[in-house]
């Protein structure tokens, strides 16, 4: 029995917190390996498919996967610690807060048991003070009151945690006198928060998020436990610091619910990766409430600002090409994404390009040099190797606000007119200079620019340099160094490129060529050998010339 | 046997105070060209001199700041050394090169025109640089004189140390 004993008190050890971020980080790499794996396991797919050896490697990379996975899960919960570790305090705090204010109060606890993050755990702890806090102070009222309104003389506070997904949700309930939104507006009009249009517009659902603001207070006393001024804001900038939201609901005379709700862990999360003209961001999923795709005329313009209508919500919205001053390479077609974001209580409109999907991301610093720039949280790197920023929301709701640019009318912009054929520029690659005098030969007579390159990579680095602007690029599939098929998906990799005419010029006429052509990326495929009328029939259609 | 343990003791502490002032005569640098100009950084604060890689543009920074590239694994800065020192940025060409610099907490990738050699050069061969130049933000080091030219030697310190 004594053995026994013995042999469970050495089921734990204590480890030193950096070992633990140390393996974190290792982790981090791996994940990052297992993104890259799937995209090149997805290149690979459709390149050969119906191979046999693809099974094989589908097997393997989803072994590596899953494992991976279970490995990020495992060490994440060596970091995990109970809230108990917090909630601990507090039904001492409530016994000797209820002594002080001459309140029943009690407080219920559940979830205590449930698990996150170390550095969470440390986080949380000041905002829930300030919480319940309030919740006594504010919330709960005394005990004659509470029997003449006919509730039971003691008060309930209950605080409970649970998950939720990939978050852990802590509810602070009480059962007291709730908040009122008038008195609420009429509060910040008084202290000169919001003005007198903003109280009138504002919903009940906003007016309680006026507690977060600086400089608030409710309560007409300034008593030793609240009421100073300070306090809710705190709360509100640390639980934006862990990237999570608050949420209040409230109903007078019945009692408050806020709601926090905060990621599992900081180094690893998921995200919403959008791209914006050539660039990409990622938006930490955690604060997308939802993503919609709006034609451009439901966007109302309203003293500057841009808003849409969100089925009964007024949302405002925000381009992030302008927030981050993004070159312009291309235009917008008629139609945009809107990614809605919110943060505690505010919510924001961004309008993206594309949406590229969701994907687990690792956390990385940008160093010394480029810590704490505005409206970027960190950058990542994704399965390409590419690095990718991380959107920081809540100073992106900041930038926000500084941006006047009138979306409808910037969108009605003009384009650049071509006159005469030779503003039009074809790009010729293929290897045999022979083949290239042919083409260009045939082209001659619509008097249209031409460029040559003589491979693949000579030719990408061409339209990487944006020397020219090219209306079409004829190639050749057989080229030293790099070849057709790569060139035109490489080619299709940049965004402003998507609808370029690629004509593939070639001796290779059977039907898989043609499809591989066709996957690739290729709009065109001619055989050679062709008739000049007959390429220059192709490159006219291609590039829209008008005929003489 | 104190006298001798004594002396022991004091050639000890000669070594602890004095080490070995030999080698620290010569400066070994790496040499490179921004511009029309030819610069030098300790060789010892290199980490590593790489071929220029994809990098992704980081807003709200100034313009030298190219961005963010990943070096196997690690997230690091580049800058732009033309546009840094307010010279004419050109498009980059086969001799570019990103030189890592590393320092005491700090590490970032440096465009570079063009690598030329790696040079040794005694320490009483550099000079402060000029009073007119102190301006500069204390970017420059000393200037070291060769025999036949005159090269910058640039302090990392302050090329690694955010101004903005």
């Amino acid at each position: 029995m004594k053995k026994h004993t013995a042999s469970t008190i050495e089921q734990t050890i204590r480890v030193e917190v950096k070992r633990l971020d140390h393996l974190m980080n290792l982790i981090g790499e791996l994940v990052l390996g297992k993104n890259r794996l799937l995209k090149i396991y997805d290149d690979v797919e459709e390149r050969y498919e119906g191979e046999k050896f693809l099974e094989e490697l589908n097997q393997v990379v989803s072994s590596v996967a899953l494992v991976t996975t279970d490995l990020q899960i495992a060490v994440m919960k060596t970091r995990m610690l109970p809230v108990a570790k917090v909630f601990n305090k507090f039904p001492r705090m409530v016994r000797d807060l209820s002594r002080e204010l001459k309140k029943s109060i009690e407080l219920v606890i559940t979830g205590e048991e449930t698990e996150l993050d170390k550095s969470i755990v440390e986080e949380i702890g000041d905002p829930l003070v300030h919480i319940i806090r309030n919740s006594c102070d504010h919330g709960i009222e005394d005990g004659e009151t509470r029997l003449l309104k006919g509730k039971m003389e003691t008060g309930t506070i209950e605080l409970k945690a649970y998950h939720e997904g990939n978050n852990i949700v802590i509810e602070i309930v009480d059962d007291g006198k709730g908040l009122d939104p008038d008195m609420l507006r009429n509060k910040s009009l008084e202290k000169g928060i919001i003005n007198e249009r903003e109280a009138d517009t504002m919903s009940d659902k906003e007016a309680y998020t006026l507690i977060f603001k600086p400089g608030f207070s409710t309560s007409a006393a300034v008593t030793s436990v609240s009421g100073r001024g300070v306090g809710m804001d705190v709360v509100k900038t640390n639980i934006e610091k862990l990237n999570g939201i608050i949420d209040i609901d409230s109903e007078i005379g019945k009692g408050t619910v806020i709601k926090l709700k905060i990621p599992l862990t900081l180094a690893i999360i998921q995200a919403l990766l959008v791209g914006v003209q050539e660039e990409f961001y990622a938006i930490p999923l955690a604060s997308v409430l939802e993503t919609v795709r709006i034609p451009l005329d439901e966007i109302y313009t309203i003293e500057g600002k841009n808003v849409l209508r969100l089925r009964d919500e007024v949302l405002s919205l925000v381009r992030l090409s302008d927030i981050f001053s993004v070159e312009k390479v291309y235009e917008n077609n008629e139609h945009a994404y809107v990614v809605v974001i919110g943060l505690a209580e505010s919510k924001l409109g961004i309008i993206v390009d594309t949406l590229v999907g969701q994907e687990e991301i690792v956390i990385k610093s940008m160093g010394d040099y480029l810590k704490g720039i505005d409206g970027i949280a960190g950058a990542t790197i994704r399965g390409d190797g590419r690095v990718t920023l991380i959107v920081d929301v809540a100073a992106l709701m900041d930038l926000a606000k500084n941006i006047n640019v009138d979306i409808k009318a910037d969108t009605q912009s003009k384009v650049t007119a071509k006159e005469s054929p030779s503003d039009y520029c074809v790009l010729i690659v293929d290897d045999s200079k022979m083949d290239r005098n042919i083409m260009k030969k045939s082209i001659k007579p619509t008097g249209i620019s031409v460029v040559e390159a003589t491979n693949g990579q000579e030719a990408l680095s061409i339209i990487k340099s944006g020397e020219y602007n090219f209306d079409a690029i004829l190639i050749d599939i057989e080229m030293p160094r790099m070849d057709g098929y790569t060139l035109a998906s490489e080619i299709r990799k940049y965004s402003k490129y998507k609808h370029l005419s690629l004509i593939a010029v070639t001796s290779r006429p059977s039907k898989s060529d043609r499809l591989r052509g066709v996957e690739s990326g290729m709009s065109e495929y001619i055989t050679k050998p062709y008739s000049p009328e007959y390429l220059e029939s192709v490159v006219r259609k291609n590039i829209k010339l008008p005929a003489e | 046997m104190n006298e001798q343990l004594d002396k022991v003791f004091k050639k000890q502490k000669k070594q602890i105070n004095e080490p070995e002032k030999v080698i620290d005569d010569v400066v070994q640098l790496v040499g490179f060209i921004i511009g029309n100009e030819e610069y030098a950084i300790p060789i010892l604060s290199i980490q590593e001199i790489i071929k220029p890689i994809e990098f992704t543009r980081v807003p709200q920074v100034p313009d030298y700041v190219m961005g963010v590239f990943n070096l196997r694994g690690d997230v690091i800065p580049l800058i732009n050394l033309r546009k840094k020192f307010n010279l004419q940025s050109e498009n980059q060409t086969d001799d570019t090169r990103y030189v890592v610099l590393r320092g005491a907490d700090n590490i970032a990738g440096f465009m570079i025109d063009r690598l030329t050699k790696a040079i040794r050069i005694k320490k009483d061969r550099i000079d402060p640089p000029p009073e007119t130049i102190h301006s500069d933000s204390g970017m420059i080091y000393g200037i070291g004189k060769q025999e036949d030219s005159m090269i910058t030697i640039l302090r990392v310190e302050a090329l690694l140390k955010r101004d903005f």
